[in-house]
């Protein structure tokens, strides 16, 4: 399959690519087999389903949340170069590269579009307590969740509209150390 | 004393039974105090008493005692500690202590007409002879007292218990001294002083002629001579444990998960990577005539050999937990670094122990095969993962255990301490190694058992613990200084050095080459400065040193002359590298650790991030680390936890940060209006012209005011501290920047203008604007820097490390920093209210008004919290809280004027009426103060008055989100009705009642004078507030 793959990605591709994304070679190749393996229909795109056929993204709970940040406003498929484009964030950083992609304030972007379901650049309230939502189940009382959120709005609210802006929640995650839980190592 | 009854006998000789009996002496109504058995015996036996006894036996059996005085009663308590076991039996009248709680006498072996002595004469067949008496001990069985005794000297049977403990103690009150000395201990680790010690401590022994003991008996407890001594047994089995299990409780933390890779590396391969390389040069050094010929005991030289060599850099080579525990906890690096050193000298146990038996068989062994080495790698496995599998059975057998403790909380801390440590001596049992399985059962102590157990059984375990450790700690330093005053050592110059050498260069060599490997898989690189960090920082201790004690003459010859190498590369690591790493951490401008109390956004994202992480390497195909944490917390949530956590549904750590928060809040609430009346002291001795004494903490002069404020808030109870947040500012205006009066009558500070505020004297809030100067500003900050620097927190944190202080009291800080910033919130809010009573803003119209009166009060809450965004950036969320409240209460209150525009303002009023407004109300004579935030109700006694043509006061704020615009038309204000008195004041106010006055929620003050907009207020609020 590999081989195969390898066979449908031109060179120039690659090249552009590798510009873009700082991926080397082998790595495009890899994720080219990866994303021709999850295109089931062939049309060089990929899907909402395509995404969510993978079983274990389906039972995710931020599965929907995280396909949804693959695509483009509006748009309904994604093709190899932007699916690149989006997993180039989770590159580790290094020191000396340049970090136009996978730098803090991308990887922290990402990040913000699972909590920002309605694109509108700021979390609210309901935002947040349908994230919670998803993640913690029925552990947890409704009452509670929403005074957790209220809480936690409340903690990283600076301008006192009730929602999170990005800078908002960059200065709440200041102290996280974002670069290392956002990196897979194996993008190096 | 006298000897109570004829048949009360009580044969002591061990250390136990007195303190047995202790409890059950004091029982007996007839005897007045604990019973000495030598006068036991006397009464008992007159004949052999007034014999002058040698020692403990001497005695000629007593042929005249009669049997029948001496006789057991039946049932009796039964049992002598003849020093080696419980044996024969002790006669005991019948009725105190229920017999039946004993075992039945064993009768054979214990012959009644044998007196103490005579008995230890002739021991029965089987046991061993009785120790002779300790040298230093007093012989007081020669005196043969008669009658009655006042006072007693016991020293044989107390005389251990006392020196141990009073060793212990005074080992570990010796911290207090070193922290007392501050300029010493922050500069020398802890861990030196108290080598430093021991060293004192050892050379008086020395000097006094006390003899070493003999460790090859190696006696947990020397009955010798009483003074404790270093022995390996004592300190892998006692010392040891309790370290090890405070270091794994720490270990629970998601920065060591994320390291294990590297730290088993570390522990792994570089522990057998340093032995061997160690072991080698050595010995190649050795052949090659560098080192030369050792001493051994015999008088003659050795040139060391091969296996010599390896049994040596097996046990230098492994870095010890307690030296680098002691050291690094002081540094606070960050956590990766930290866990990493701090890991791999854990867990390198299981390859220093397999090593190090493995090359002392070696070393016995006259050839070696080639399956010895097979079994070597076999017994790394049964070691390690024996030590492992045993440590988390005993680790869920804890959870097991706690899950059915709910109605005996008191055992909770004695099942997770005692099955800790039992798991470490099982596994010393089975030579596994002790240390892991100590930690795979802290660790599944902490993932289930500790969230099982009451919230004070957790603090019992982690205190106890802690003290017990930083004990163990003082002790293990204290015995590593006073071994060093000793006539066994050998020095040899040429092997000392060559092994400090050797150790250095291989711990570096290693670290680097070990780092390159795993920063190859790392997402987070290990950077060159903290790779030496993780070199310097490779410490030995008194692991290496019980290791080297524990050898065999006859198998490792020069056996002194490693002791005292091993010895001098301790010190040498502790001293020198010990003492220079912190400077050199700040020198190498390693990330320091950042102690953060986690926020929700924080918990919140980590969760996110988590799923996120594994969504997107399922996206890639790749199954990593996020896949694995995802795949074990699946499994954690759905099966384990359930069989081991007792409410496994309401366990989750997003709930129980938000109850660790919110009741960290709700502290505040209950101490905030104390504080705030404590400040608002200060204000009113400010404003009465006692400028600067309000950053003392001394208070003399304040005691007429707080008779005063007493008077006036009788339910509150003032406390003296020293006052934060009212920044004596000079003059008049040393109001917040931010907050702006828009009418001052007198220049109050902003506690003082509130009274005036419900005292129908609003006018006094001033008429202009004050803007703080620079200097002000200045000074203000000084001044609340200086305040927060006599907080007895600091004065805590600065007198002792910070490791010495626990978590709880790390939290005070934050504590009274929350106090203080509601304090300020409350006096905030309160000034809000004021000014919005004169701020009914037009601009939000009646949508706003109709909002507010309807009680959703979104909008008149976002505008209060808009404008004490600027107030207080750091916390709002107390704020909210309490403006929630009141737009509930607003909501219960029937619409009654939907027409009303000015009703905004009133239901802004109403729906900040906070608690910090008792204060007003109080003051304004309502009759009672509730000294709650956020919950009392603000009360207003003034009456509403449709204003005609009052404009209402328009301020423009430059940043404040209401569009203040003047009014010119009457509104006609219509008041809400008065809320249900009973539903408002609950909590920690229920002392006060607070009555209701018929009206509340005015939206304009009855004496407002109306002002034009005065100027924008000055930008410089900010720096207040961040300097604090």
């Amino acid at each position: 399959m590999g081989n195969r793959s390898s066979l449908l990605l031109r060179d120039e591709e690659i090249a552009q690519i590798q510009e873009e994304t700082g991926f080397t070679p082998n790595q495009i190749e890899r994720l080219y087999s990866r994303f021709t393996s999850l295109d089931r229909g062939d049309c060089g795109t990929l899907s909402r389903e395509d995404f969510l056929r993978i079983p274990e993204l389906a039972i995710n709970p931020l599965g929907d949340r995280i396909v949804h940040a693959f695509f483009e406003d509006g748009a309904d498929r994604v093709n190899f170069r932007q699916f690149m484009q989006v997993l180039a964030r989770f590159r580790p950083i290094k020191k000396n590269k340049d970090n136009k992609l996978n730098s803090r304030e991308q990887k922290l972007q990402f990040a913000f579009k699972m909590y920002d379901l309605d694109n509108d650049d700021k979390v609210s309230r309901d935002e947040l307590l349908a994230i919670l939502h998803m993640m913690v189940g029925a552990n947890i009382s409704e009452e509670q969740l929403t005074s957790i959120a209220e809480r936690t709005i409340m903690e990283a609210d600076q301008n006192g509209d009730q929602m999170i802006s990005f800078e908002e929640f960059c200065k709440a995650l200041e102290r996280t150390d974002v670069e290392q839980k956002m990196s897979i190592r194996f993008l190096n | 004393m006298p000897a109570c009854r004829p048949d009360e006998r009580l044969r002591r000789r061990g250390p136990m039974l007195p303190l047995l009996l202790l409890p059950l002496l004091l029982l007996q109504p007839t005897c007045g105090g604990p019973l000495d058995s030598q006068q036991l015996d006397a009464a008992a036996a007159p004949s052999a008493s007034s014999a002058p006894l040698r020692g403990w036996a001497s005695v000629a059996p007593p042929a005249d005692v009669a049997a029948p005085a001496t006789a057991p009663a039946p049932g009796s308590v039964a049992a002598v500690w003849d020093g080696d076991r419980w044996q024969g039996q002790v006669p005991w009248p019948p009725p105190p202590p229920p017999p039946d709680n004993y075992p039945p006498p064993p009768q054979p072996t214990y012959d009644p007409r044998y007196s103490y002595g005579d008995y230890a004469a002739a021991p029965p067949p089987g046991l061993p002879p009785l120790p002779a008496p300790a040298p230093g001990s007093i012989d007081i069985e020669s005196e043969a007292p008669h009658g009655i005794h006042v006072a007693n000297w016991r020293w044989n049977e107390v005389g251990i218990f006392f020196t141990f403990t009073a060793f212990i103690v005074i080992c570990g009150l010796a911290k207090v001294a070193f922290h007392h000395a501050h300029w010493l201990s922050s500069r020398i680790p802890e861990s030196c002083l108290m080598i430093c010690v021991g060293v004192a401590v050892g050379g008086v022994l020395y000097l006094c002629g006390v003899p070493e003991p003999e460790n090859k008996e190696d006696r947990v407890v020397p009955d010798e001579f009483h003074l404790p001594t270093f022995t390996p047994r004592l300190f892998f089995l006692i010392l040891l444990p309790p370290v090890i299990l405070e270091s794994a409780y720490s270990l629970y933390n998601r920065a060591f998960a994320v390291n294990l890779h590297t730290v088993l590396l570390y522990a792994i391969v570089g522990t057998l990577l340093n032995t061997f390389t160690i072991g080698l040069m050595l010995y190649a050094l050795s052949e090659a005539g560098a080192i030369g010929r050792l001493p051994v005991d015999s008088g003659s030289s050795v040139h060391v050999t091969l296996p010599d060599c390896m049994v040596f850099s097996a046990l230098i080579s492994a870095v010890d937990p307690v030296a680098v525990l002691a050291i690094f906890q002081e540094v606070g690096v960050n956590q990766d670094l930290y866990y990493l050193l701090f890991g791999e000298s854990l867990l390198n146990d299981a390859v220093t122990v397999v090593l190090y038996t493995t090359m002392v068989t070696f070393a016995e062994l006259p050839e070696v095969h080639g399956e010895q080495y097979v079994l070597a790698v076999l017994a790394f496995f049964t070691v390690s993962l024996g030590g492992l599998s045993l440590g988390v059975v005993f680790g869920l057998v804890t959870a097991l255990l706690t899950r059915t403790t709910e109605e005996v909380r008191v055992v909770e801390p004695l099942a997770v301490l005692g099955i800790a440590y039992l798991s470490y001596i099982t596994a010393e049992l089975f030579h596994f190694s002790g240390i892991i399985s100590i930690i795979g059962c802290g660790l599944a102590q902490s993932h289930y058992a500790l969230r099982n157990i009451s919230s004070k059984s957790y603090t019992t375990v982690k205190y106890f613990t802690k003290m017990v450790s930083s004990t163990s700690d003082a002790i293990i330093f204290l015995f590593l200084g006073m071994v060093l005053v000793s006539d066994r050592h050998v020095w040899h110059t040429g092997f000392v050095s060559w092994t400090l050498f050797l150790c250095l260069i291989c711990r570096f060599g290693g670290v680097l080459l070990l780092t390159g490997l795993s920063n190859m898989f790392r997402a987070k690189k290990i950077n060159l400065q903290e790779q030496f960090i993780m070199g310097y920082g490779g410490l030995r201790g008194a692991i290496a040193f019980s290791l080297v004690e524990m050898l065999d003459e006859q198998t490792v010859r020069p056996r002194h002359v490693m002791l005292t190498t091993t010895l001098v590369v301790i010190l040498f690591t502790i001293f020198f590298q010990g003492a220079t790493i912190k400077p050199l951490v700040k020198l190498l401008n390693i990330e320091k650790s950042r102690d953060c109390a986690k926020t929700l956004n924080e918990e919140i994202s980590d969760n996110v991030l988590d799923h996120m992480m594994a969504g997107i390497e399922e996206i890639v195909g790749v199954r990593g680390d996020f896949y694995i944490r995802r795949k074990w917390e699946y499994v954690d949530e759905v099966y384990l936890k359930r069989i081991f956590l007792r409410d496994a549904n309401k366990e989750n750590s997003l709930t129980r940060l938000y109850e660790k928060l919110a009741l960290t809040q709700h502290f505040a609430h209950l101490y905030g209006p104390v504080t705030l009346v404590e400040d608002h002291k200060a204000t009113i001795l400010h404003n009465g012209d006692a400028l600067g004494e309000v950053d003392s903490e001394e208070t003399g002069t304040q005691t007429s005011v707080e008779q005063g404020l007493d008077q006036r808030f009788p339910g509150v109870q003032l406390r003296r501290r020293s006052p934060y947040d009212w920044p004596p500012a000079p003059g008049p205006a040393q109001v917040r920047a931010s907050w702006q009066p828009g009418t001052v009558g007198g220049g109050l500070p902003p506690a003082l203008a509130l009274r005036r505020t419900s005292s129908a004297a609003a006018r006094s809030m001033g008429s202009t604007s004050y803007h703080l100067s620079a200097q002000e500003v200045a000074e203000s900050t000084e001044t609340l820097r200086k305040a927060f620097r006599s907080s007895p927190y600091q004065k805590y944190c600065g007198r002792f490390g910070r490791h010495a202080v626990d978590d709880e009291s790390q939290d005070l800080s934050d504590q009274l920093k929350r106090r203080h910033l509601t304090a300020r919130r409350i006096t905030s809010m309160a000034a809000l209210v004021h000014r919005n009573t004169h701020v009914s803003d037009p601009s939000l119209g009646a949508a706003g008004a109709l909002t507010a009166a309807l009680g959703l009060g979104q909008l008149p809450r976002r505008q209060i919290h808009s404008e004490l965004d600027e107030l207080l950036p750091e916390e709002l969320e107390g704020i909210e809280v309490i403006l929630h409240r009141a737009g509930q209460r607003a909501t219960r209150r029937p619409p009654s004027s939907t027409s009303s525009t000015s009703s905004g303002g009133g239901g802004l009023a109403a729906g900040a009426g906070a608690g910090a407004l008792a204060l007003t109300g109080a003051l304004a004579g309502v009759g009672a103060l509730a000294p709650l935030a956020g919950r009392g109700l603000h009360v207003r006694p003034h009456s509403l008055q449709p204003r005609g043509a009052a404009p209402l006061v328009a301020r423009q704020e430059t940043s404040a989100s209401i569009a203040v615009l003047p009014t010119a038309e009457s509104e006609p204000l219509i008041p809400p009705p008065p809320p249900p008195p009973a539903a408002s004041a609950p909590g920690p106010a229920r002392r006060v009642s607070l009555q209701m006055p018929n009206l509340e929620g005015i939206a304009e003050h009855p004496a407002g004078p109306q002002q034009p907009p005065t100027a924008p207020p000055p930008a410089n609020n900010g720096e207040e507030e961040s300097s604090v």
